[in-house]
């Protein structure tokens, strides 16, 4: 099986690379995406994100984890939305994204599950921008905190100081029967 | 809890601490409570991450797939993929027009040298042979050998784009020179055209034949 760095380095080329390349981080960056930007656009960001990915894929120069790229280009597709629609202002807003529960009604089976899901997404969705960011970069993209470190442009310290408090919010907003 | 310890343990939760570190620090979490409801709560970070996941709609994958199929063809093809099917047609009517209206061959100076009659002065006229190989064909044919007279012809080659030319009210049709000139060569000689040079003047290059009227007698230099 070919390695994710391979699939990007091919992507451009190969639609069966790009296709399976697609099909491994599709749920991680989707769900990045819509807890970054939310609901309303997050379609458009999807495929803007995956266009970059399919134009500047050749150029990829695998040093560091391919998730990591990926969910850095990622952020900077939801950044840029955010900024344009005045969100983000110097990366501090604490907008929070809507969080729209499933519409489909879930058999009963499902329901701790579901219930948890929406309980989840509405936690990260109270937490400021900045811890949010760190936590879905650390969490879901599986950034060393160095790198997000330098993602960002902020110390190294300044990034475990906003993912604790974001641990610390969490588990207070989910309560302890979640923590 | 003191903030190395929150870093160092995020660090430890994340596997990031080098192998020295990370021992030191689990001697440290067996004594500290705080520190271990700290680790509980990083360690569940990766689950609640895990919850938050969502999977796009079929819908999208197939979006984002097609979008990338649609950059990749204009990129190949432009942003028009017809102007590429366009440029391919002009260039083959192009090809096609070069091919057919192609300029003849430059060939200004080439010359052709014609088999000489023999002149009328040296008709019958037989020379003292001068080694055993004349003699020999002295006596054989009773005539000395051919005298031949260097002669030059000299063309003067169409333009580009005009494939026929007229020397003399003559069509000169599109076959190569050499050829053309040996077809020519009875016909014209029989209305008097002479190939120049043939009274044994020097060569030069001019046009291939001469008007009789502007022929010089044979022998006659002045």
């Amino acid at each position: 099986m070919e390695t994710d760095d391979e699939l990007i380095l091919r992507c451009g080329a190969n639609p069966e690379a790009f296709r399976e390349l697609v099909r491994r981080y599709q749920g991680k960056i989707y769900g990045f995406l819509v807890n970054m930007a939310g609901h309303n656009a997050v379609d458009d960001l999807f495929q803007e994100m995956w266009l970059r990915v399919f134009k500047t894929g050749a150029r990829y120069e695998p040093r560091g984890k391919a998730s990591s790229w990926l969910f850095q280009i990622a952020r900077n597709v939801a950044i840029n939305h955010l900024t344009r629609h005045g969100r983000v202002a110097g990366q501090v807003t604490e907008e929070i994204p809507e969080v729209v529960s499933d519409p489909a009604p879930e058999p009963p089976e499902t329901m701790e599950t579901g219930e948890l899901k929406t309980r989840v997404k509405t936690a990260l969705a109270k937490l400021p921008f900045d811890q949010r960011e760190v936590f879905l970069l650390r969490e879901m993209g599986g950034l060393s905190f160095k790198d997000i470190a330098e993602e960002l442009d902020i110390p190294l310290g300044t990034a475990l100081s906003r993912m604790n408090y974001a641990l610390k919010k969490l588990r207070t907003l989910l309560g302890s029967e979640y923590a | 809890m003191p903030d190395n310890h929150l870093e160092t343990l995020l660090l430890y939760a994340a596997g990031e601490l080098t192998p020295g570190k990370a021992a030191e620090f689990e001697t440290h979490l067996a004594s500290c409570e705080e520190c271990r409801i700290g680790l509980q709560t990083a360690q569940k970070a990766h689950e609640w991450a895990k919850i938050a996941e969502e999977e796009p709609s079929p819908e999208l994958f197939a979006a984002v797939l097609s979008r990338s199929e649609k950059h990749r063809t204009r990129t190949i093809f432009g942003k028009n993929p017809f102007r590429w099917g366009i440029a391919m047609t002009t260039a083959a009517a192009l090809a096609v027009a070069l091919l057919i209206l192609r300029p003849a061959r430059q060939e200004s100076y080439r010359e052709t040298t014609l088999p000489m009659p023999r002149p009328p002065e040296l008709e019958n006229k037989v020379q003292p042979p001068e080694n055993a190989q004349e003699t020999e064909n002295l006596n054989r044919t009773g005539r000395k050998n051919e005298i031949q007279i260097p002669h030059v012809v000299t063309f003067e080659y169409p333009r580009p784009f005009r494939h026929v030319r007229r020397t003399d009210s003559i069509d000169i049709p599109r076959i190569s020179r050499s050829y053309r000139l040996n077809l020519m060569r009875p016909s014209l000689q029989r209305a008097g055209f002479q190939p120049e040079g043939i009274a044994g003047k020097q060569p030069f290059k001019s046009r291939a034949f001469i008007r009789p009227s502007d022929q010089k007698a044979p022998g006659n230099d002045s």
